[in-house]
């Protein structure tokens, strides 16, 4: 006859089983372990750079001789610059009515700021778009990119103007500091079409985003993102943020004007990562401000803002 | 005793299914508790060092109680009690964002898991909350059951289940 008193066997037998399934069940599941964190459109929402596997390799190296043949303006030749970004904004996708003057000049404005000496100096550029933020250790991008770039855990009194610093020291010191745009090869985005065969090259798109987290891209099967930005992304960490923040402009007016611009550049060591940057309108200061600035697969790209 | 040991099947799974869950979120809150943190600290309006020390609390809370649900089985009952309590904060938090905030997208309930397998909105999570919340109701039901079967004549004998709780 069954006695319902479990023995202790059983019990503890039970205890095993689920720990071991549910730590079975992370290992597998988490990013980290699995080395599956896939991201499409902006930053990873995990923060964790990704693994870099032989499919974003040979995305990279598929694409890598067209990026190379295209011409590139420093970021630090202002008024070529300038010129690049106009070039890139009159690409205009058909339909989009905008101010084009005030795209260019704060696309323009920040990839100067880009282009400073000294996160002082990118911290003045910046600082009528942007301040530098005080919940840096909620962010997992910040996390992600620490840990990668120094070997260690984000400390807890992180402060933006500290990170900026050791940032802009490791893309000094590093292969992978974004030093010029390709000013050629720009392209009236339509995803709706076959993609060149050597992959994209630069142009951008203009949206209503009328979801609070746009990505046009969440819209997409994987393929065909893949096909379009390769197998992985990742967003630069944002040291600061706009003085209007995406969500509350969202909040209050149901749909944003959103703009997403793909361009590659070319780091100091000369070699060409595909960037995206996406930009949204706040109607009430009239000018655009970055949502997100990320690259596609090369992780030797190292860079905040 | 075929009837004993459907019983004893149901006491496992209603257990099984629970600490699972609570084990999952407490490895997944511990390894990675950012997402977690960010949560607490929002629906509780506290500092994030402190809602990081409060996402690990609930982290070993969860461990503990996954490990109180294994090895009692039913024999003692406030590791279901407490498993209860603690999915019944979790859904008033839960409700307390997705009410006030329905764009909000993630709890961080499962740390790095969310969003990648089907944890894609808080209303996934408070079903999924509420269903275990529902395996320990059945699970305390059973282990009452058990309890009052054990002291009638013909019986699951089973003593130890009238232990203090």
């Amino acid at each position: 006859m069954w006695r319902g008193d479990l023995s202790r066997r059983v019990r503890v037998g039970l205890l095993v089983a689920v720990l071991g399934l549910a730590g079975g069940l992370y290992w597998l599941g988490s990013a980290r372990h699995a080395g599956r964190s896939r991201h499409v459109g902006g930053p990873d929402p995990t923060g964790r750079p990704p693994k870099t596997g032989e499919s974003g390799q040979r995305w990279y190296q598929e694409r890598v001789s067209f990026w190379e043949s295209l011409e590139y303006t420093p970021l630090t030749d202002a008024e070529r610059l300038r010129q690049t970004v106009s070039n890139l904004v009159q690409a205009r996708y058909p339909g989009a009515a905008i101010d084009e003057e005030l795209l260019i000049r704060d696309l323009t404005a920040f990839l100067q700021a880009l282009a400073a000496d000294s996160p002082e100096e990118y911290l003045r550029r910046v600082s009528a778009r942007r301040v530098p933020r005080d919940d840096l250790f909620l962010d997992k991008a910040v996390h992600g990119w620490y840990r990668q770039a120094t070997g260690d855990d984000l400390p807890r009194d992180a402060d933006a103007r500290h990170l900026l610093a050791r940032f802009w020291r490791e893309r000094d010191e590093g292969p992978g500091r974004p030093s010029a745009v390709a000013t050629k090869g720009i392209i009236q985005i339509d995803h709706s079409r076959p993609l060149p065969p050597e992959g994209l090259p630069s142009g951008y798109l203009l949206f209503n985003a009328t979801i609070p987290k746009f990505s046009w891209w969440s819209s997409l099967p994987p393929e065909e993102v893949e096909r379009w930005i390769g197998p992985f992304g990742q967003g630069f960490p944002q040291i600061t943020r706009p003085t209007v923040i995406y969500d509350d402009l969202f909040h209050r007016l149901g749909s944003v004007l959103v703009c997403e611009v793909f361009v590659p550049m070319r780091t100091s060591a000369g070699r060409p990562f595909l960037t995206s940057i996406a930009l949204y309108f706040s109607p009430e200061e009239t000018c655009w401000h970055i949502h997100w600035f990320a690259n596609y697969y090369p992780y030797w790209v190292c860079w905040a803002y | 005793m075929a009837g004993g040991r459907l019983v004893l099947v149901a006491l496992i799974v209603t257990a099984a299914v629970p600490a699972g869950a609570f084990a999952l979120g407490g490895i997944a809150k511990l390894d990675d508790p950012l997402l977690a943190a960010q949560f607490i600290g929002h629906v509780l309006s506290v500092r994030l060092d402190h809602a990081f020390d409060l996402t690990r609390a609930i982290a070993v809370c969860e461990l503990v109680l996954a490990a109180g649900i294994c090895l009692s089985l039913g024999r003692r009952r406030w590791p279901a009690y407490s498993g209860m309590c603690l999915l019944a904060f979790f859904i008033g938090m839960l409700l307390v964002v997705q009410l006030r905030d329905p764009q909000a997208a993630s709890c961080g309930c499962f740390g790095g898991l969310m969003g990648r397998l089907f944890l894609r909105s808080l209303w996934t999570q408070i079903g999924i909350d509420l269903g275990l919340m529902v395996s320990l109701a059945m699970h305390l039901v059973l282990s009452y059951a058990q309890s009052a079967g054990s002291s009638g004549p013909g019986g699951i004998d089973n003593a130890s289940s009238a232990a203090p709780d």
